[in-house]
């Protein structure tokens, strides 16, 4: 018989998903309260979106650093637009486009930048997760909780979409 | 044309224009509801265990029960260590997790437990004693050991047992309820657990001994 036992004693360390959730839970309820202008229904996507940080917590390297902000935030927004989606019970509301995601503004030079920015949410998000945090399309599956089939739909959709958007910026 | 390397570049720069427009994660102070916290708890104590399990599972040697100590998970929830006090068992899928949450009562935690009687030919090979707890190492000369651990609620300490390979039945120990779980195999340790009758101090022993064994242990457990 091989037999070991031991006790752990770790009063100070603290999980990985637990420094992201202490780091960035008030800047993600920020970024799902202004989709969902709700209080409650933004913690239940901040809820969602820890459930599949979670998940996929193996993925993240440094719990606390910038690249690991924008993944959250980018997370939070997803969580957000789904339940978004939910809430107004809308079956005719196509699934990628239109919904509103974070706010911003881009006044720099890159072309294809400008293209990715103006892409609805649903699609930005894939275009990062895939190109920017290097999921593939399995894992941005699983972080978004829709089947392989439509992950890859809506990655071959999104790059339709840019690649339109970024030969009409050319155009013009 | 786009090259997936003016992608990546210009998904890099979508991405920091994305993070400059929101504000300063120190600006946004949120008070979130207890609910929400409770979930989070959870999650986060799930995570935990999770990443135990997954520690135990990649070790050379085969671990059937650890004792988990530190205020982790009610770190981020000050409400709901005023809520619990109580051992409190949760069962995964793959492992059994006894949690204590609450104040400890410092008055009992300087007292320790030990089993009077151990089968013949079983002395005393390890010994460690801590605020959280104890637990010793009973081995005979062939090698085959006996382990009992024993926690009197120390704040936020879990006893974190391995449960796949076995079955779990309610028995008694000097007839309180305990929980025996049978491993699949003779190799692999039997284990058996039990609180207090005040429901304070947890205690487990593992060991490739029948049932009958373990309960006679069991209930030869007196303080010290």
């Amino acid at each position: 018989m091989i037999f070991y036992l031991s006790i752990i004693e770790t009063p100070e360390e603290k999980s990985k998903l637990e420094q992201i959730y202490l780091e960035y839970r008030g800047l993600m309820f920020h970024v799902a309260n202004s989709i969902l202008h709700n209080e409650q229904d933004a913690e239940d996507a901040i809820h969602q979106a820890f459930i599949k940080i979670a998940e996929n917590i193996q993925k993240i390297d440094e719990p606390v650093c910038p690249k690991t902000q924008g993944y959250v935030v980018t997370i939070a927004e997803n969580k957000a637009i789904d339940l978004y989606r939910r809430r107004i019970k809308h079956p005719m509301v196509e699934m990628d486009d239109e919904v509103p995601g974070i706010s911003f503004v881009y006044e720099g030079e890159n072309a294809l930048t400008a293209c990715i920015l103006k892409l609805p949410a649903r699609y930005r998000e894939m275009i990062l997760l895939r190109y920017h945090y290097g999921y593939s399309v399995k894992e941005v599956a699983a972080i978004m909780g829709i089947s392989f089939s439509a992950a890859s739909k809506l990655d071959q959709r999104a790059k339709n979409k840019l690649k339109d958007l970024y030969k009409k910026e050319e155009q013009s | 044309m786009i090259t997936d390397t003016m992608l990546s570049t210009a998904a890099a720069e979508a991405d920091q224009v994305i993070q400059n427009s929101l504000p300063a994660k120190e600006e946004c102070d949120h008070h979130f509801s207890p609910h929400f916290e409770g979930k989070m708890r959870r999650v986060l104590l799930k995570e935990r265990h999770r990443a135990v399990y997954q520690f135990l599972r990649r070790a050379a040697c085969f671990v059937t029960a650890i004792l988990l100590v530190g205020s982790v998970w009610l770190a981020v929830d000050t409400e709901a260590r005023a809520a619990f006090f109580a051992w409190v068992k949760e069962r995964y899928e793959t492992y059994v997790v006894y949690r204590f949450a609450g104040e400890a009562d410092k008055q009992a935690n300087a007292m320790h437990y030990e089993p009077a009687w151990l089968p013949e030919g079983y002395e005393k090979a390890k010994e460690s004693i801590s605020e959280a707890g104890a637990f010793y190492v009973y081995q005979n000369k062939e090698g085959e050991m006996i382990s009992f651990i024993c926690s009197e609620g120390t704040d936020a300490t879990a006893l974190f047992l391995i449960s796949d390979d076995t079955t779990a039945k309610k028995v008694s120990v000097d007839e309180l309820p305990a929980d025996f779980y049978q491993a699949s195999d003779e190799e692999t340790s039997n284990a058996l657990v039990w609180l207090s009758e005040t429901g304070d101090s947890v205690f487990c022993i593992t060991a490739p001994l029948s049932e009958q064994t373990l309960i006679q242990i069991a209930e030869s457990v007196k303080k010290e």
